[in-house]
């Protein structure tokens, strides 16, 4: 593993064990009914992150969101934002906002009201408020549009404007729904970084939901993977995606190529693995928590695979035989920056390859049903035992 | 498309025509000097007059306002409960029988619904005394029953449209569940309160049949009177009456889409 450089100061205080978090999320459950949308989950958040909650529909991700925020209360459990419970808080009451996946404009006020709404509430002065808001219009880029209506505005403009609502109150916390779920992808892509540097101007904590597991990488600090209800990996998005623990999480961020395989050398050093099928052995070169005969997992990312037509040398340190494998090109998928290969191995599986297209318009490049190589390194891929 | 050029105009016509001959020839004959309705003889504006100084259709009228005013303020407070307890309260014990018996009346014969009524009060009063006798009071009681019904119905698709996040946003900007509905719920869902009153106005206003069943001695609608008087013959002052009621009502009309138009110019000059 090459060794991540050092900044002077970290800025990941989820690294450091002395660190208090600021929302203490423990042992929270969640019944609808019989149903459990979150199950015994706890999770730690610390000041200054951009979290993101990432998991497909009916993972309950929102409905942590929602007990964030107060809307639902938890069957059992604790939050905790900033050491004071949450428990007996009502929403109004709490030092958080939210941005809804909706907007939740209010359709009869102004812009400019929209945003003011929260400041009336906390009876701010007049014209503390009239700065505050219109402070906040300047953020995010829409000084002449105080006076509209919700309805007069456009996608991207009405989320920036549930965006400057959400932060007029300077909240601590701010929880936000699918922020870029609405916005087609060219938006979402600009309003990604924006929201980004908003965050870091401003030091608010956020919590992200989100299914977009793009997004989720582009924006997090940390990611919180969620599945059934829990917590199936937190991490920074390259923990997630180059270390993933299990195989959930392999095959839900990205695409991987998985398969079993049996242990047959289990030193503390490399590992050998013999998957049938795959049709060749594997050799991780570091050592694995498993055991000889043990049964498990190995997956690996399209993008860490290498395709040739003719037999690469062996690499050094690595066996004869093994971490390569031959098949036929079945199919190819060209999609601009880079070409997917779906490669049929001698023993009828599919494996994903992909090929970054550095070369313009290659005419050399590898096409339908040519017997292939595909090889690749002895730390590549993930040994996944759960 | 040639035969689009007259034919638009001509079906538009028709339908007018169809719509408003009736009410033309009503006001025209407002103004026929004589006596005999279906006879005109010139132009007067006796029945006016005779409409001015007539003991009982002056009376009766603003008695049937009153009444109608009443009944759908009744009727919008009772109906709008009914739509947010149908629409926000998920599932509660006897919902699908509130819901089923809300809208029966929207069904139901005046005659059956008043002959009902009239059983009811009657009983009521050798039960318990109240409502004695039967006035204005049976009246309000039996019309705000029934547009109870017409005002769930359009204050319930109202609030089954209403984004709940709208509430919930609310609240997470530091709003009381009481400014909450003062601020937000109240000034989105007016549009249908309005509507739902009107409604209930008009329906109290028009009704006969119900009304006829439960009125007592002193209390008769407008709509009573005229029935009676047209029995004799169509009187000329109803037709005074009549022409000032739909004078009224389109001016109200026009206004309001006079209002209506600027109000949007505005929104789209902005």
């Amino acid at each position: 593993m090459a060794k991540k450089p050092q900044l002077a100061a970290d800025t990941r205080p989820w690294r450091d064990p002395a660190a208090k978090p600021f929302v203490r999320i423990r042992n929270v459950t969640k019944k609808f009914g019989d149903v459990a949308a979150v199950d015994d989950l706890s999770l730690d958040i610390y000041k200054g992150e951009l979290f993101c909650l990432l998991g497909g529909s009916g993972s309950g991700k929102s409905t942590l969101l929602r007990m964030l925020a107060g809307f639902e209360v938890p069957t059992s459990g604790s939050i905790e934002i900033d050491g004071q419970d949450m428990s007996n808080v009502a929403p109004y009451n709490r030092p958080i906002n939210m941005m809804f996946q909706s907007y939740a404009l209010f359709p009869h006020m102004t812009v400019w009201n929209n945003i003011a709404y929260g400041l009336k509430r906390d009876h701010m002065p007049k014209a503390e408020i009239a700065a505050r808001v219109d402070e906040l219009l300047k953020l995010v880029k829409l000084d002449a549009y105080g006076e509209r209506k919700p309805h007069q505005l456009s996608g991207g403009q009405r989320q920036r404007v549930a965006l400057a609502r959400a932060l007029a109150k300077r909240p601590k916390l701010l929880l936000l729904d699918e922020p870029l779920g609405a916005l087609d992808k060219k938006l979402r892509e600009e309003t990604q970084f924006e929201l980004v540097k908003i965050q870091e101007t401003l030091g608010v904590t956020f919590i992200v939901v989100t299914h977009d597991q793009e997004e989720a990488m582009s924006l997090a600090t940390r990611i919180g993977v969620m599945n059934q209800g829990e917590i199936a990996m937190v991490g920074e998005p390259t923990e997630i995606y180059e270390f993933p623990n299990s195989r959930f999480v392999a095959n839900f961020i990205g695409s991987a190529n998985m398969v079993e395989g049996v242990v047959t050398e289990d030193e503390p050093d490399h590992v050998r693995i013999n998957s049938a099928e795959l049709g060749t052995d594997i050799y991780v070169d570091h050592g694995v928590d498993c055991s000889p005969e043990q049964i498990l997992w190995w997956a690996i990312r399209p993008e860490k695979m290498v395709l040739t037509r003719d037999r690469p040398a062996a690499q050094p340190g690595i066996p004869d035989g093994a971490n390569i494998v031959k098949g036929y090109v079945e199919d190819i998928a060209y999609l601009g920056d880079m070409t997917v290969y779906q490669v049929r191995l001698e023993n009828g599986r599919y494996i994903r390859v992909t090929k970054t297209n550095a070369l313009r318009g290659d005419p050399n490049a590898i096409s339908w049903d040519e017997p292939v190589w595909v090889s690749w390194d002895g730390h590549s891929g993930s040994v996944l035992t759960n | 498309m040639g035969r689009n050029r007259w034919f638009l105009p001509l079906a538009a016509s028709v339908g007018f025509l169809f719509l408003y001959a009736p009410i033309l020839s009503l006001v025209i004959f407002s103004f026929n000097a004589n006596r005999l309705v279906t006879v005109w003889s010139g132009f007067s504006t006796q029945a006016y007059a005779d409409l001015w100084a007539d003991p009982q259709l002056l009376p009766a009228t603003w008695l049937s306002l009153q009444i109608a005013a009443v009944s759908a303020t009744i009727a919008l407070v009772l109906g709008t409960l009914c739509a947010v307890a149908l629409v926000r309260f998920r599932r509660f014990r006897g919902k699908t029988v509130l819901q089923a018996t809300v809208s029966a009346p929207l069904v139901m014969p005046d005659v059956i619904t008043g002959i009902a009524l009239l059983l009811l009060f009657v009983t009521m009063q050798s039960l318990i005394g109240w409502p004695q006798g039967r006035g204005v009071l049976t009246i309000i009681l039996a019309h705000s029953t029934f547009c109870t019904a017409y005002v769930t119905v359009v204050v319930q698709s109202r609030l089954a449209d209403f984004d709940m996040s709208l509430e919930e946003a609310a609240m997470d900007l530091g709003a009381s569940p009481v400014r909450v509905f003062f601020d937000i719920t109240l000034p989105i869902i007016a549009p249908a309160l309005v509507s739902g009153w009107l409604l209930a106005f008009t329906l109290s206003l028009d009704d006969l049949v119900i009304a006829s069943f439960v009125s007592g001695p002193g209390s008769s609608t407008l709509p009573m009177i005229i029935f009676s008087k047209v029995r004799l013959g169509v009187a000329p002052e109803v037709n005074a009456l009549a022409t000032i009621i739909i004078g009224v009502v389109a001016s109200g009309v026009v206004l309001a889409t006079i209002y209506g138009l600027r109000q949007s110019a505005r929104e789209k000059q902005a």
